[in-house]
């Protein structure tokens, strides 16, 4: 019965009419055919016994079924299902998460360590080195006083040696001056450091 | 389509299914609820036992919980659950039909031919008048469930179930002209392997 012919489509037309699927146009010329055919209905009472049957199979629950049961066991089967999917709460130090800012802590390291290693040593920068005298009083030769202000740059002031007993110095006709002047960067700002030559 | 009929006041599908993917078992034991008297008499219906009935339809409940992102209208969770009811079920009968290769329903007769003994056809054991409801119902769901699948699917879900073609065909993924044939073609099966009994 896969192919639909004329006696076919006359009992589908039996079975939507007991369905209520025809419309009004196509219900009343069936009902006339009906009238006229003994035969035709024959097979409407046919499928309308086999329809009584049907619907006694349905008979809504199925018999003998703890319900109650039925949905704890499947409310059970569920909650294993949504633990055993539920994600793992790792200790911070095992989360994959952080491993990965911790490979790339490493490996910034890495790059710094490297860097500072193998970078060039640093050397003094004449310019930063700068040193200027600034003349702020004298008195007349023989036993004169020189008064200068030394202006270092950018050198801190503890890297500033000043050694007033230097051979160079001592006995120097004209009040002359050696000044040593340590190398490095230093973020402070330029000192002055007066000081007094005899 | 509703369920059973007894778990419908609160919220409504499409509130629970959206609850539950928020986490809320609570809301699919209501779900359960709702929907486990229907599901386990389509499943009945097409398995023609209880036991695979009741596996079928936890296991049909689950899946529906581990997809429940998958469905993308909330309030169609019925017709979708059954669908899984449906599909699982036939599944299920093919599985079983390979395991048991129906060893048992095939005997050797004394005269050395084979033939069916479990299962003896309704037309030829007994008249219509000595037949009981319940032995017509008991042959009627072993005729039922032999069935070609799509066919015993449609019949199942239209006439006992009393779906409408529309959402079988939904279900089926089908065209509701097809449903309606399929309907049909098993109606009309069973009008002439019953003709005796109607």
């Amino acid at each position: 019965m896969d192919e639909p012919n004329k006696d076919n489509e006359l009992e589908l037309l039996l079975c939507e009419y007991l369905d209520g699927q025809l419309g009004a146009r196509r219900q009343a010329r069936l009902e006339k055919r009906l009238a006229a055919d003994a035969e035709l209905r024959e097979q409407l009472r046919k499928y309308a016994a086999l329809d009584g049957h049907l619907a006694e199979l349905a008979g809504g629950e199925v018999e003998g079924v703890d319900y109650e049961r039925q949905r704890a066991e499947i409310i059970a089967a569920v909650e294993r299902k949504a633990l055993l999917d539920a994600p793992i709460r790792r200790p911070i130090l095992l989360r994959p998460a952080f491993g990965a800012l911790a490979a790339a802590a490493v490996l910034l390291l890495a790059v710094g360590a490297g860097w500072l290693l193998l970078r060039p040593p640093a050397r003094p920068d004449p310019a930063a080195a700068s040193v200027s005298v600034e003349l702020l009083r004298s008195t007349p030769a023989p036993s004169g006083v020189v008064e200068v202000s030394v202006h270092v740059s950018p050198v801190g002031l503890d890297e500033l040696v000043v050694d007033p007993d230097a051979p160079t110095a001592a006995g120097a006709p004209g009040g002359s001056i050696v000044v040593s002047v340590g190398a490095g960067p230093t973020r402070r700002p330029p000192p002055t450091v007066p000081m007094v030559i005899y | 389509m509703d369920g059973s009929g007894d778990e419908r006041a609160g919220p409504d599908d499409g509130q629970l299914v959206r609850a539950t993917r928020r986490g809320d078992l609570g809301a699919f034991e209501a779900l359960v609820g709702r929907y486990q008297r229907q599901a386990t008499a389509v499943a009945f219906r097409l398995l023609n036992s209880r036991e695979d009935a009741m596996d079928v339809v936890q296991d049909a409940f689950l899946r529906a919980y581990e997809r429940l992102d998958t469905l993308s209208k909330p309030r169609r969770f019925g017709p979708w659950l059954l669908r899984i009811v449906s599909n699982l079920s036939l599944n299920f009968r093919r599985a079983r039909a390979l395991r048991r290769a129906e060893p048992l329903q095939w005997t050797d007769e004394p005269d050395g031919q084979h033939g069916r003994t479990a299962r003896p056809d309704p037309s030829a054991v007994q008249p219509a008048e000595e037949a009981s409801a319940r032995e017509m119902s008991t042959l009627l769901a072993d005729a039922v469930a032999r069935l070609p699948d799509r066919q015993r699917q449609a019949l199942v879900l239209f006439a006992l179930e009393q779906m409408p073609q529309k959402e079988i065909a939904e279900m089926l993924g089908c065209s509701v002209e097809a449903v309606k044939w399929h309907v049909f073609a098993a109606r009309k099966k069973l009008k002439e392997q019953f003709a005796d009994y109607l």
